[in-house]
């Protein structure tokens, strides 16, 4: 079929790419791999520890889908938050006499879009540390760059246990891992559904298996005795009405849900409105947010239980939560005061409290060796107060069961919240820590 | 010798080729420095990827007609299959690659057998269902432990031989530049011999007229399943490439909306033109820097809320740009071209498809610039 002309052209072709590829990629990953003789750039602590930092300026960069997809609806408000904090600080005149210039990087939850944003952050921008990365893959192809060049990468936004599993000195978890969490929702159904069935519904990724780990785990914990089945749905679906009427054919007594807001919406929906089904559904604290409630519809979410690991937004008698409605108000008027601008404003102020304990010399080994050196934090919004250390990178180690609750008594305005019942569940790793030296003018510093 | 090298073409080709030469050392000049970095040595590395990718779709639908919705399978496969043989088996990376090509080539000959069935719309739902069936293939725990599973697969990072880091100073963004601009420069030229070569005439006959092309002797199946080698030799080649810069791959790394957005981008660009793939990867590259630079600029833009709705002004941009430059941006530029005065300029194949007598004279006009 080919003239002769056109194969050697095609032939050809193929043998330049080939000499190409001899003659240059030499010098590869597995090179690298062999030692350090041969890494050629430096990387590492002592490179670019002062990069993002003036006498009057810190530079801290932040990635989150903000555009594209239906997580936009998390990232918006959490970096209303996270802003909302600093430029409160920054009325304050900031830590140190530093100011917080505050960039947020869209990474549109994907992981293509997230190396590029956050290779613009790092090399336009300048920045002197990441914060509250969102979305598992996403992070995923950017957490090594980060490490390698010794950029902190502060309270990264999901709960897989990658982050910490090893841990590395430049990276800080947020969330309690997935394990963890699964855990603790499994415990709560085997001490209340011993001897029944148990539906588990994950999404068919990291997060869901984690998750589904972290529940059967939990059962283990409670001794309780259940049958079992898993459904999983996939991440790019957003309706798990199929998956539901499974459980419901399989006769299951309780359904323990990994599923991302979107998809815990839709099948509340399921159950409650297209099958008629009461069945008790205990869920991630993925999904203890308020808008999943108004994505579901309050009456079909009511009753479902789930965790969280801080105060929330409708606890209005909790100084913390007055003082950052006032923030808010006054430093983000269009924003509303829900757990997701709540966690925004608590994240920023983890990092103010970082780059206080840090002292003036700000340099990124300092700024770290501050983070893990935390002894008794507390936080605003946080239930215990947290320790860290060298071998603990994650400062959120408490739980607290919630349940979806309606308050009809204005019947024109119910009002939804997540709950909280029974007593705190903590599992902090660091038991004895210091309390590190306060540098000088520590509390001169506002918070 | 002389009178060659002053050729208008020539001389744009020396001095195009010069400038990619030196982009990556130009940040470190006054002046360029403002504009130019690091970032941008990347930003370029990516587009030369998606030259060589878009350009394989450009064979594919533009030139052959087949519209594909899922090439972006082919990449990932492409990229998988280059994750696995250097992790796992250890090759270098230049073998990798090449293997990669090859491989995913291979699959995308043998999975161009559907399209000698369907057409149009029903090739296009054909090939849709690739993509939404590739993350569930490579999540499928029988082969999880070759395809990290949910996971993905990480590769250790690339790094700059130290003979070119010590004598021309060169870091390994710069490195990777080189070396996928390269791959670039190599795949554009073969495509571009492919297109003037009975190979690319047949293409564009079984586009035009499958009938008439079977009429002129052309084996339509075997040249379809060809156009689909070939558009996923370039996928595989892009693929492994992006996995070299980006050292991570997983299973929704390419998505449809990824799939998708190549498609739009050959379209933009202009089909069934070499140029046009190379203006697609251009906009392909900086189109979120596009979007971010108006929602920034645009008045009041934070009170309604443009910030979360850049998805939104990009579709608005599309439907622009559509209106305004249907036949894409290659196809916009050829036809100023032919309006001039004068008329266009002759060229030796297009006098000679002519001479096959396949097409009005004006198609083939269009087709063989």
């Amino acid at each position: 079929m080919f003239r002769p002309k056109a194969l050697a052209l095609l032939s050809l072709a193929l043998i330049l790419l080939a000499a190409l590829a001899v003659a240059g990629c030499g010098g590869t990953d597995q090179e690298a791999e062999v030692g350090g003789a041969k890494t050629a750039i430096p990387a590492g602590p002592g490179v670019g520890e002062t990069i993002g930092v003036t006498d009057t300026s810190v530079k801290i960069g932040t990635l989150l889908p903000m555009s594209n997809t239906t997580a936009a609806a998390w990232g918006v408000p959490l970096s209303k938050g996270m802003k909302a904090y600093y430029d409160y600080i920054n009325d304050k005149g900031g830590i140190y006499g530093r100011k917080i210039d505050f960039i947020v990087g869209d990474t549109q939850y994907t992981p293509a879009v997230a190396s590029e944003t956050a290779r613009k952050l790092v090399e336009q921008e300048g920045i002197f540390a990441i914060q509250g990365s969102l979305g598992t893959e996403a992070h995923m192809a950017v957490y090594k760059y980060l490490e390698e060049k010794g950029i902190p990468d502060m309270y990264i936004l999901t709960g897989n246990t990658i982050w910490t599993e090893p841990i590395s000195h430049n990276r800080f978890a947020w969330l309690v891992d997935y394990i963890d969490e699964g855990r603790i929702l499994g415990q709560y159904i085997g001490k209340n559904f011993d001897g029944k069935k148990l539906g588990i519904l994950a999404q068919n990724d990291d997060f869901g298996k984690e998750g589904e780990k972290g529940l059967k785990l939990g059962l283990e914990d409670a001794g309780a005795k259940m049958e079992m089945t898993t459904q999983y749905y996939d991440a790019t679906q957003t309706d798990v009405t199929a998956q539901i009427q499974r459980l419901r054919t399989d006769n299951v007594d309780v359904i323990g849900y990994y599923g991302m807001p979107a998809q815990a919406a839709s099948g509340f929906k399921a159950a409650r409105e297209t099958l008629n089904w009461d069945v008790p559904i205990v869920i991630t604290g993925v999904d203890a947010v308020e808008i999943v409630g108004r994505l579901a519809g309050y009456d079909n979410i009511e009753g479902a239980v789930s965790v969280v690991y801080g105060h929330q937004a409708f606890e209005s008698d909790w100084p913390g939560i007055q003082e950052y409605t006032e923030i808010l108000a006054k430093y983000a008027p269009d924003a509303a005061m829900d757990n997701l601008t709540l966690t925004g404003m608590s994240l920023s102020e983890a990092v103010v409290s970082v780059l206080r304990q840090a002292g003036r010399d700000l340099t990124r080994s300092s700024f770290l060796d501050a983070a893990e050196s935390g002894c008794n934090v507390v936080s605003r919004a946080s239930l215990v107060p947290s320790n860290m250390s060298a071998t603990d990178h994650r400062p959120t180690e408490v739980e607290q069961y919630v349940r979806a609750t309606v308050d009809r008594t204005d019947p024109n305005n119910p009002k939804f919240t997540w709950k909280p019942f029974g007593d705190l569940i903590t599992f902090e790793s660091t038991k004895d820590c210091k309390e590190p030296t306060p540098p000088a003018d520590f509390d001169a510093q506002p918070q | 010798m002389v009178r060659v090298l002053l050729r208008p073409r020539t001389f744009v080709m020396a001095a195009g080729l010069a400038v990619l030469i030196a982009f990556p050392y130009l940040y470190r000049l006054p002046f360029f420095d403002n504009y130019l970095s690091d970032f941008r040595t990347f930003q370029a590395t990516r587009f030369a990827i998606w030259i060589i990718v878009l350009m394989g779709l450009n064979l594919l639908t533009g030139y052959s007609g087949q519209i594909s919705l899922g090439h972006a399978a082919f990449v990932a496969v492409g990229a998988y299959i280059a994750a696995i043989l250097m992790k796992d088996a250890g090759l270098p990376v230049f073998a990798a690659v090449l293997a990669a090509a090859l491989l995913t080539g291979l699959l995308g000959f043998l999975i161009g057998a559907p399209a000698l069935r369907l057409s149009g719309p029903y090739l296009a739902i054909a090939t849709l269902a690739l993509i939404i069936v590739l993350p569930q293939i490579l999540k499928h725990p029988s082969i999880d432990q070759w395809t990290g599973g949910v996971s993905g697969i990480r590769i250790s990072s690339p790094r700059v031989p130290a003979s070119m880091h010590n004598n021309l100073d060169m870091n390994t963004d710069q490195w990777l530049y080189y070396n996928c601009m390269l791959a670039a420069l190599i795949m554009t030229a073969m495509a571009w011999s492919v297109t003037r070569s009975r190979l690319g005439r047949a293409f564009i006959a079984l586009r035009d007229s499958e009938i008439g092309a079977q009429q002129m002797g052309i084996n339509v199946s075997l040249y379809k399943m060809t156009a689909f080698g070939l558009s996923s030799l370039y996928a595989g080649a892009g693929g492994a490439l992006y996995l070299y810069q980006q050292y991570y791959v997983g299973p929704t790394s390419f998505d449809i909306t990824f799939s998708l957005t190549l498609l739009i981008m050959i379209v933009l660009g202009g089909l069934a033109s070499i140029s046009g793939a190379v203006f697609a990867a251009l906009i392909f590259t900086v189109k979120d820097d596009l979007t971010n630079f108006i929602v920034a600029h645009i008045p009041f833009g934070e009170k309604i809320g443009i910030e979360s709705s850049r998805g939104a002004l990009f579709g608005l941009l599309l439907i622009v740009s559509i209106i305004f430059t249907p036949r894409g941006i290659a196809g916009n530029l050829r036809k100023q071209k032919e309006a001039r005065p004068g008329g266009p300029r002759k060229s030796r194949i297009a006098a000679l498809v002519n001479k096959i007598g396949l097409f009005s004279r004006k198609e083939a006009q269009a087709s063989s610039d």
